[in-house]
C-alpha cells in the first residue's frame, strides 16, 4: 500500500535532520561571524537568504539553528513520552488508587496553562538548551500519559494477557513485553505530531528572550531579531518561519502517515 | 482428588456514578462444591451466563472469590502457575499479536526454567508438534493462522509449562464444526500421552458427552445436578438437565 504522506514527511524530515547533523560541512559561513562589510544584505549568491543586522550569514544560522530546533524537539518529545508511558502504563494496569493518584496528578498538570507555567519555570532555573528540553518535556506528558492509559485499560481484559497472568508471567514482564508494545502505535502518532509542538514552544520561548540564547542561533531566537528590521529585512523572518513550518510539516505528515499505516 | 471445590460464591458489585455507589448485585456462582479425581475430565455444562467461565477463571486465580475453597492436592499440584493451565474460548484473542510464535512459546519455558535457554526453541518445536504443527510455524504471527490452528498453539502454550491440570474454557465452540472434532481427538490424545486431569467447560453437550468421565450441570451460578457421563445422560433427574437434553436433541 502506498502511503504517500508517510514517505513525503520522511523525505522532509530526513533531509532536514541530515542538514543539521552536517552543519559544518552544509554551510558557508561560520553562524557566528560578524562581518560589518555585509549587514542587512538582501539574499544574494553569496549569502543565499542574505544577512542579519550584524552580517552574519542567515543560511548558516537556520542550519546551525536546525541542530538546536529539532534536538529540543526530539530530547523534549522523548522525556514526556516515557514520563507518560510509565505513568499512564502504572495507572492503566493497577488501576484503584494509583490509578486515581495519578489522574489527578494528570488534571491537575492540565490546569496550569503549559506556556506560562514554562515561562515561569524557565525565568526561574535561567534560560539554556539543557533546561529547555526538561521543563517542554516534563510538561507535555499529560497527553501521552491519558493515551496509554486507555490504551492499556482496554488491552489488560484481552484473553493474551490473562493468559500471560496464567502462565506466571510477573506484572512487569506483561507490561514491558504484552502491554506496551500492543499500545505503542497511537504513541508514536501523537510524539511525532509532539514534536512538532516542542518546536514551536520552543520558538516562542526564544522569541520572548526566556529561550536559546544568542549567539548560539535557533529558529526562534533568529526570527526574534529580525522583529526590528521586519520593514527593511523581510529575509530574515521569513527564511526562519519557513523553516519551522516545514519541520512541523513534515512531522504532522509523518503522524498522518503512521496513523495510516498502524490503522489507528 | 486432584481438586476440591468448597462452597464457592462470587458476588459481582455494579457500581454507579463517581462515588461508585453501589447499584446492585449479579450473583454469578452461588455455593458451587465439587471435587475433581485425577486423570478425570469433569464436563461441566450450562447456558451461557451460567457462571462456567467466572467458575474457570476462580479455580486458576485469575480472579478471586467472594466466599469459599478452591483446594488443589498439595504433592500433585505445587505451583499453580506451573501446574494448573487454562485454554480459552477465542483463539483470536488469546495470543499477543505482536509476537512470532517463537516467542509466545518461549514465554512459558523461560518463566519456569522448563528448559536451559539455549534449548528453548527445540523444546518449543517439540510443543509443536505435539499438538500437529510443525516448525514453519515458528517465525510466524498470530494472524497468519487461521483459528483452528491458533488454537493448537494456544494448547501448545498450555502444555509447555509442563501441566498436570487443564482448564478448557470452550476451546472449540468459536471452531469451524469440521475442525472441532480433530481438536477433540487431539484432547484425549494429549490427556492419554500426558496423563493429564481435565475440565472441560462447553454449553454444547454432545461434545461433553463425547469428552467428560463426569458431568456437572450449572444453571445461574448454581450447581444442578453431577454424575457421571452415564447418570447424566441416560438418567437425568433434575428438570433442567433434562431440559437441556431435550433441546439437544430437537
Amino acid at each position: 500500500m502506498q502511503n504517500k504522506s508517510l514517505n513525503i514527511g520522511i523525505l522532509i524530515i530526513g533531509f532536514l535532520t541530515i542538514i543539521a547533523i552536517l552543519a559544518p560541512l552544509v554551510s558557508p559561513f561560520d553562524p557566528s561571524v560578524i562581518d560589518q562589510d555585509s549587514l542587512l544584505m538582501p539574499p544574494s549568491l553569496k549569502h543565499f537568504l542574505g544577512t542579519d543586522t550584524l552580517g552574519r550569514d542567515l543560511f548558516s544560522r537556520i542550519v546551525f539553528g536546525a541542530r538546536i530546533s529539532l534536538g529540543i524537539g526530539l530530547v523534549a518529545v522523548g522525556i514526556a513520552t516515557l514520563v507518560g508511558l510509565i505513568l499512564g502504563a502504572a495507572a492503566g494496569f493497577y488501576g484503584g488508587r494509583i490509578d486515581g493518584l495519578i489522574m489527578r496528578f494528570v488534571d491537575i498538570m492540565l490546569c496550569f496553562p503549559t506556556f506560562y507555567l514554562i515561562l515561569a519555570v524557565a525565568a526561574i532555573l535561567g534560560p539554556s538548551i539543557f533546561n529547555i528540553m526538561i521543563i517542554v518535556g516534563l510538561t507535555s506528558w499529560m497527553g501521552v500519559a491519558r493515551l496509554v492509559r486507555g490504551e492499556i485499560l482496554s488491552l489488560k481484559e484481552r484473553e493474551f494477557i490473562q493468559a500471560e497472568k496464567s502462565i506466571g508471567a510477573s506484572n512487569l514482564r506483561i507490561i514491558i513485553r504484552h502491554l506496551i508494545p500492543n499500545a505503542i502505535g497511537p504513541v508514536l502518532v501523537s510524539a511525532t505530531l509532539g514534536i512538532g509542538g516542542a518546536i514551536l514552544l520552543e520558538s516562542g520561548l526564544s522569541f520572548l528572550g526566556l529561550g536559546v540564547q544568542p549567539p548560539t542561533p535557533s529558529w526562534g531566537n533568529i526570527l526574534i531579531e529580525s522583529k526590528s528590521t521586519l520593514g527593511v529585512a523581510w529575509w530574515i523572518t521569513v527564511f526562519p518561519g519557513l523553516a519551522i513550518l516545514t519541520t512541523i510539516l513534515g512531522f504532522n505528515l509523518i503522524a498522518e502517515g503512521l496513523k495510516k499505516k498502524l490503522g489507528g | 482428588m486432584i481438586l476440591e471445590i468448597k462452597n464457592l460464591t462470587k458476588t459481582f458489585v455494579i457500581e454507579r456514578g463517581v462515588f461508585k455507589a453501589e447499584a446492585g448485585l449479579v450473583k454469578a456462582l452461588d455455593g458451587v462444591s465439587f471435587s475433581v479425581n485425577e486423570f478425570d475430565t469433569l464436563g461441566i455444562v450450562g447456558e451461557s451466563g451460567s457462571g462456567k467461565t467466572t467458575l474457570a477463571k476462580i479455580i486458576i486465580n485469575l480472579i478471586p472469590a467472594t466466599s469459599g475453597e478452591v483446594v488443589f492436592d498439595n504433592e500433585l499440584i505445587k505451583n499453580i502457575r506451573k501446574d494448573v493451565q487454562i485454554v480459552f474460548q477465542n483463539p483470536y484473542n488469546s495470543l499477543n499479536p505482536k509476537m512470532r510464535i517463537a516467542e509466545i512459546l518461549s514465554e512459558p519455558l523461560l518463566i519456569h526454567h522448563i528448559v536451559p535457554r539455549p534449548f528453548v526453541k527445540e523444546r518449543a518445536l517439540e510443543l509443536l508438534r505435539l499438538v500437529g504443527l510443525d516448525e514453519n510455524v515458528l517465525g510466524r504471527y498470530p494472524i497468519e493462522f487461521s483459528g483452528g490452528q491458533r488454537q493448537r498453539i494456544c494448547i501448545a502454550r498450555a502444555l509447555a509449562s509442563q501441566p498436570k491440570f487443564i482448564i478448557l474454557d470452550e476451546p472449540i465452540s468459536s471452531l469451524d464444526v469440521t475442525i472441532q472434532a480433530q481438536m477433540l481427538d487431539l484432547f484425549l490424545e494429549l490427556k492419554q500421552r500426558l496423563r493429564l486431569t481435565y475440565i472441560f467447560v462447553s454449553h454444547n453437550l454432545a461434545v461433553v458427552r463425547h469428552i467428560a468421565d463426569s458431568v456437572l450441570v450449572m444453571e445461574n451460578g448454581k450447581v444442578v445436578e453431577t454424575g457421571s457421563r452415564e447418570e447424566i445422560f441416560y438418567s437425568p433427574k433434575h428438570p433442567y438437565t433434562k431440559a437441556l437434553l431435550d433441546a439437544a436433541r430437537s
